[in-house]
C-alpha cells in the first residue's frame, strides 16, 4: 500500500483535538488490515454492500476505489487506485456523510454528489503527477485488483 | 537523492518507556484488536460455509438474529462487542473465545527492507510490482521524495513505523 502525503498527515497528526486523534488511530488500524492479509470484503458495485471493506467507485471505468473506515463516527473514506494487483495507492481522504469539526473537508455525501466527483478527479490528477503515463488498473474484474495471494471475498 | 535518514519514534515508544500512552495509539490498538476478532470469527464462518455446513440463515436461526443482521455483522466489525463475538463463534463452530495476549515489546523486528525499485527514478515512472514487495506500506509525497513505512511487529501482527529517506 502506498499512501499520499495527505493521508499520511491525517494518520500522523498533529491533530486539533482528541476526536481527530482517536479517529486517526482507528483509521491506521483499518488501513493496516489491507497489508496484514486480512480477508477483505470487496464490492464491485459502486456504493453497494455498505459493510464492505473496499468498494469500487462510479464510474467503474475509472478504477477508483475507496477503503471504508466506519467506526467510530464520523466514517472516513480513503480513495485511490490500484497500481498492481494487491498494491493500492491511497491518495485522498474525506468524511463520508457528515461534516466533521476537525477538518475543513466537506462530507462526500450521496453517491452522485459533486464531492465524490471531485475527489475522484483529484485522485486522477494526483496519480498523473506521481506516475505519469503509468495507468492504474481499471475495469470490473476483481481478479485484476486482487491476486490469489491474499484472501478476499466479493460481497 | 538525499541519503540521510530520519527515524520517527517507534509506535511503541511510550509503551516501552512507561509513559502515558497517546490516545491515537490506544485507538489504534482498540481497532486492531477488534479487527483481529472480526477476522478470526469471519474465517471460522467462511470455513464452515465453504464446507457446506453452515449458511448465514442457519447461523441467524442458531443465535436468534435476523439474517440481515448476520450479514451486517459478518460484513464489518462495526460496533462488535465481546457478546457479539461470543454469539457468533458459538453459532458458527460451537467454540468459545478464551483470553490470550502477546507481548508487544522485544519482538523480533520485521525485515521490511526495501527493494531496488525504491529509488525515485524508478518510482517516478513505475509503481511497484508484486514481485518487488518486500515491504508493506509506503508513502509518497512526490516522485522525488519517498517515505517508507517499515514494520517492527511480528510476522502475523505488524506494527507500523515511519522511516524517511
Amino acid at each position: 500500500m502506498l499512501l499520499s502525503e495527505e493521508v499520511k498527515a491525517l494518520l500522523d497528526g498533529p491533530w486539533d483535538n482528541n476526536d481527530a486523534r482517536y479517529r486517526a488511530g482507528r483509521l491506521r488500524a483499518d488501513l493496516e488490515d489491507f497489508i496484514k492479509g486480512a480477508n477483505l470484503a470487496v464490492c464491485l458495485i459502486p456504493f453497494a454492500a455498505k459493510t464492505a471493506y473496499m468498494g469500487i467507485l462510479s464510474p467503474v471505468t475509472a478504477g477508483a476505489w475507496d477503503i471504508r473506515s466506519r467506526d467510530p463516527s464520523p466514517a472516513l473514506r480513503v480513495v485511490g487506485f490500484f497500481a498492481e494487483p494487491d498494491v493500492f495507492v491511497g491518495l485522498r481522504w474525506g468524511p463520508r456523510s457528515q461534516r466533521v469539526p476537525w477538518t475543513t473537508k466537506p462530507p462526500l455525501g450521496p453517491r452522485d454528489s459533486r464531492e465524490w466527483r471531485d475527489i475522484i478527479v483529484q485522485c486522477q490528477t494526483d496519480w498523473r503527477n506521481l506516475f505519469h503515463t503509468y495507468s492504474p488498473i481499471t475495469g470490473d474484474n476483481v481478479n485484476e485488483y486482487f491476486s490469489d495471494q491474499n484472501p478476499f471475498h466479493v460481497v | 537523492m538525499s541519503t540521510s535518514q530520519t527515524k520517527t519514534p517507534s509506535m511503541l515508544y511510550e509503551i516501552a518507556a512507561g509513559l502515558p500512552i497517546p490516545l491515537e495509539k490506544r485507538a489504534y490498538f482498540h481497532a486492531r484488536v477488534l479487527n483481529s476478532y472480526y477476522q478470526y470469527v469471519l474465517q471460522k464462518f467462511i470455513e464452515e460455509e465453504q464446507a457446506n455446513r453452515l449458511t448465514k440463515a442457519e447461523l441467524a436461526r442458531r443465535i436468534g438474529r435476523k439474517p440481515e443482521v448476520i450479514s451486517r455483522l459478518l460484513g464489518a466489525p462495526g460496533n462488535w462487542t465481546l457478546e457479539t463475538a461470543t454469539d457468533l463463534l458459538l453459532g458458527i463452530s460451537a467454540e468459545e473465545l478464551t483470553p490470550a495476549s502477546v507481548p508487544l515489546l522485544n519482538r523480533a523486528p520485521r525485515n521490511y527492507k526495501h527493494s531496488d525499485w525504491m529509488s525515485f527514478t524508478q518510482l517516478s515512472t513505475n509503481p511497484p510490482t508484486r514481485s518487488d514487495i518486500n515491504w508493506k506500506v509506503s508513502i509518497t509525497k512526490n516522485p522525488l521524495e519517498l517515505r517508507k513505512f517499515s514494520g517492527t511487529g511480528t510476522a502475523d501482527s505488524p506494527i507500523i513505523e515511519v522511516t524517511m529517506r
